[in-house]
């Protein structure tokens, strides 16, 4: 749901700390009709190909971003009383040492699945996107 | 008195996820068309806060009701029921009704004397949150929507309730989609985006309306060649699509509250291209029903695949329902 809406190659920064490019910020909308709590965001996962390979990352390895605060997907699983609003960019922070490549363009696939008490065939919201770095955003941490 | 016309703001949910429309920017371009009625899922567009707004967003709203000259009508609820992850079952009894609480006092807040409770809220979560609504003085609407049909004993034992209780806090919303003969154009397109044949799909969909038996149809598409995706989606398709007879809401006319006009793809010329809402409009005028009937257009998310270069226009397709509706009551 929201596929084509939820995230889009202007929404992937690179994360720079210390002079150093640790990771992707990826500001991601929800792929669901509705906001919902912490604790109803079932997974995520994001595959980073380039030059090099394929590489990919769990939710296990991510953060995520929503109201200014930052969670592990862990602890967001006890969360009720924070939620993610529709519509609502969240971050979610990709450990990709180097980030978007150097030695051309990166393609990224991002899913992000809601638990829904309602449609237990909901399938993750998808989006596939190929970012450059010459294009991409830098943010310090 | 006649039939009174809304829109759920749920209408317009692709414009506000995208930064279009705000909240005042949904209820302003519902009150363009000429619609007096204003539904609200809190959850997808909140009034400030989610369930707690402050008494100024409450103000707020308010204001926005009187500077476009509307109302608000019902206020779509939902009890997430797998709330917390790795419990064996869902919510307890009481966890549900405890939900249902916090969203009937929002509704009072907000002004709103009618919530929608989903269609697979059981019986008994209503039951017990009968004296919290009356509290609040905020019905209690289950929403009748495929694939449940109109007359089938999950129905049949709401209505049993509500009469053994002798209530009027629990009542029923039934919605459009009951009345769909097909699946729309755009629904069968998405179907061939994700990989079935179109030639199949048409033909799956043409026989539904014809009422064909899926066990029928399945021999029709074997011979015609189906692949696994095409057995797939032509179930999914008869699953969705259950035609009810119009005449079967005229006995539960003393227990609805309010209608979803569900709407999928309405043509220029203002016709909704698989509902019958000619067949249920005018049974509502036959009965005298003199309620609201809020457009709950959902064919936005049929162009929302990444493989789909076509994006909807709600804002056009809410006023051809509206025109539609306009049309049917007035006639």
């Amino acid at each position: 749901m929201y596929d084509k809406f939820m995230t889009n190659p202007n929404d992937v920064e690179n994360v720079v700390m210390n002079g150093v490019v640790v990771g992707l910020n990826i500001k991601v909308k929800i792929p669901y009709y509705r906001g919902v709590c912490l604790s109803l965001v079932e997974d995520a996962k994001v595959i980073v190909g380039d030059l090099l390979g394929e590489k990919i990352y769990t939710k296990d390895q991510m953060t995520f971003t929503v109201g200014g605060c930052t969670y592990d997907f862990d602890d967001m699983e006890t969360i009720t009383t924070v939620r993610w609003e529709f519509g609502e960019k969240a971050i979610l922070f990709v450990p990709v040492l180097n980030g978007i490549s150097e030695y051309g363009p990166t393609n990224l696939e991002v899913q992000v699945k809601i638990r829904a008490s309602y449609n237990p065939h909901l399938k993750a919201g998808v989006t596939r996107m190929t970012v450059d770095r010459s294009a991409s955003k830098v943010v310090e941490r | 008195m006649s039939i009174k016309r809304g829109i759920s703001l749920y209408s317009y949910q692709q414009a506000y996820y995208n930064g279009e429309l705000d909240l005042e920017g949904c209820i302003a371009t519902a009150a363009s068309t000429g619609a007096t009625g204003i539904e609200l899922i809190p959850e997808q567009m909140p009034v400030g806060n989610y369930p707690n707004p402050s008494e100024a967003d409450v103000d707020r709203w308010f204001s926005w009701m009187d500077s476009y000259k509307t109302t608000p009508t019902c206020m779509d609820a939902f009890i997430d029921f797998k709330l917390y992850k790795g419990r064996k079952s869902y919510l307890t009894l009481k966890e549900q009704v405890q939900q249902m609480e916090r969203d009937l006092k929002l509704a009072s807040r907000l002004g709103f004397s009618l919530i929608r409770v989903l269609c697979k809220i059981h019986t008994d979560v209503i039951e017990a949150a009968l004296p919290i609504a009356e509290y609040y003085n905020v019905k209690m609407g289950r929403e009748i929507h495929p694939p449940v049909l109109i007359d089938s004993p999950y129905m049949e034992e709401y209505i049993n309730m509500i009469e053994r209780k002798n209530t009027k806090y629990a009542v029923i919303i039934p919605d459009f989609g009951l009345f769909a003969r097909c699946p729309s154009d755009p629904y069968i397109e998405e179907t061939v985006r994700n990989g079935a044949t179109r030639e199949i799909m048409y033909h799956t969909a043409k026989q539904i309306e014809n009422r064909k038996p899926f066990a029928e149809i399945r021999k029709d598409i074997e011979k015609m060649g189906a692949t696994p995706m095409d057995y797939q989606q032509a179930q999914v398709m008869d699953y969705v699509t259950k035609f009810n007879d119009p005449a079967k809401i005229q006995p539960l006319m003393k227990y609805i509250s309010h209608f979803h006009g569900k709407c999928y793809d309405l043509d220029e010329d203002c016709n909704e291209t698989t509902i019958d809402y000619p067949g249920v409009i005018s049974i509502l005028k036959k009965t005298g029903w003199d309620g609201y009937i809020s457009t709950e257009y959902e064919g936005q998310r049929l162009f929302h695949d990444q493989n789909c270069a076509e994006t909807a226009n709600e804002i056009e397709q809410v006023r051809r329902h509206q025109m539609l509706m306009k049309r049917l009551i007035e006639c």
